[in-house]
């Protein structure tokens, strides 16, 4: 009996742990705000002195807020499609966003390549990180560029 | 006066079959020769035991065929596994944008295409195989 009713006890105890965890990873204790938030992040890659023919980046938000609801392309004329990305990306707090340019016309220097557009719906500050994944040169060469971006 | 051995000419020590029969009979051991008993022991230990070790023998070359089919299950995965490979084009252990744009220049310079980059199976290499390698680099 007095292992049963520890037993009861524990299984309570992680309940409790479980709804707490869930409370604090999936944000449920966040207000929900009266408008949701619209805004963009420009997505910036610097391949300094190389010229930039393909990249690959990952952004996500950490804090799980800010929800993806489009992807405009670069301010240069080789990147002004927009990247291509998985549509789950769409209300998501991660995207992988991909582009190349067979032209011989590559931006060099530090570019905008894609502006993407978000939408929050609780309160809070989204947290977004960028990791460049991989970037060539028109050869098909690895480049060591660098990303950032900037709301 | 001479003795009668029975012997004809007194120098064959031969004994008479029927004599050396019944010597025999009166003088055979009362009990089992050591040897018999030993094989008669050997005999009935594989009887009894003979099934168990057959069975740990079964269950030894078992464990032993474990590692092998293991080895074997990863060469096959390694050789044949959807997609992962066959999109890597470039055999940088990742299907990413280097592989489409590897795709991309090789039709846009008309040069070598090699048969495995059909990824999509329709006879040809072409702008849908490159589609293929992006949709792939781009999932979540």
């Amino acid at each position: 009996m007095k292992r049963r009713n520890r037993a009861l006890e524990l299984a309570g105890l992680a309940l409790v742990v479980a709804m707490c965890l869930s409370y604090v990873l999936f944000g449920g204790g966040r207000a929900v705000l009266a408008q949701p938030a619209f805004y963009a992040i420009d997505v910036f890659i610097d391949s300094d002195d190389a010229p930039l023919a393909a990249w690959q980046i990952e952004v996500s938000d950490r804090a799980g807020l800010a929800l993806l609801t489009g992807v405009e392309g670069g301010e240069h004329g080789a990147f002004a499609e927009p990247a291509h990305y998985d549509p789950r990306a769409l209300k998501n707090h991660r995207v992988v966003l991909l582009a190349y340019h067979l032209g011989e016309d590559c931006p060099v220097g530090r570019t905008r390549v894609a502006t993407l557009h978000f939408v929050q719906e609780r309160a809070g500050k989204p947290s977004f990180k960028a990791r460049l994944v991989t970037a060539a040169g028109p050869d098909g060469r690895v480049l060591a560029a660098r990303v950032e971006i900037q709301p | 006066m001479t003795m009668d051995n029975g012997h004809e000419n007194g120098d064959d020590p031969a004994v008479p079959e029927d004599l050396a029969r019944d010597l025999g009979f009166l003088v055979r051991p009362a009990y089992t020769p050591r040897a018999a008993i030993d094989d008669d022991i050997l005999a009935g230990a594989r009887r009894r035991l003979g099934p168990i070790a057959a069975g740990r023998r079964r269950r030894r070359s078992i464990v032993r065929l474990v590692p092998l089919a293991a080895a074997a299950v990863l060469l096959i995965w390694l050789v044949v596994r959807p997609g992962a490979v066959r999109e890597d084009l470039d055999g940088n252990g990742r299907v990413d944008v280097l592989d489409a744009f590897l795709l991309a220049r090789a039709l846009r310079d008309g040069g070598n295409l090699e048969k495995a980059w059909d990824l999509d199976h329709d006879g040809r290499v072409d702008r849908h195989d490159v589609d293929l390698v992006l949709e792939r680099a781009r999932r979540l």
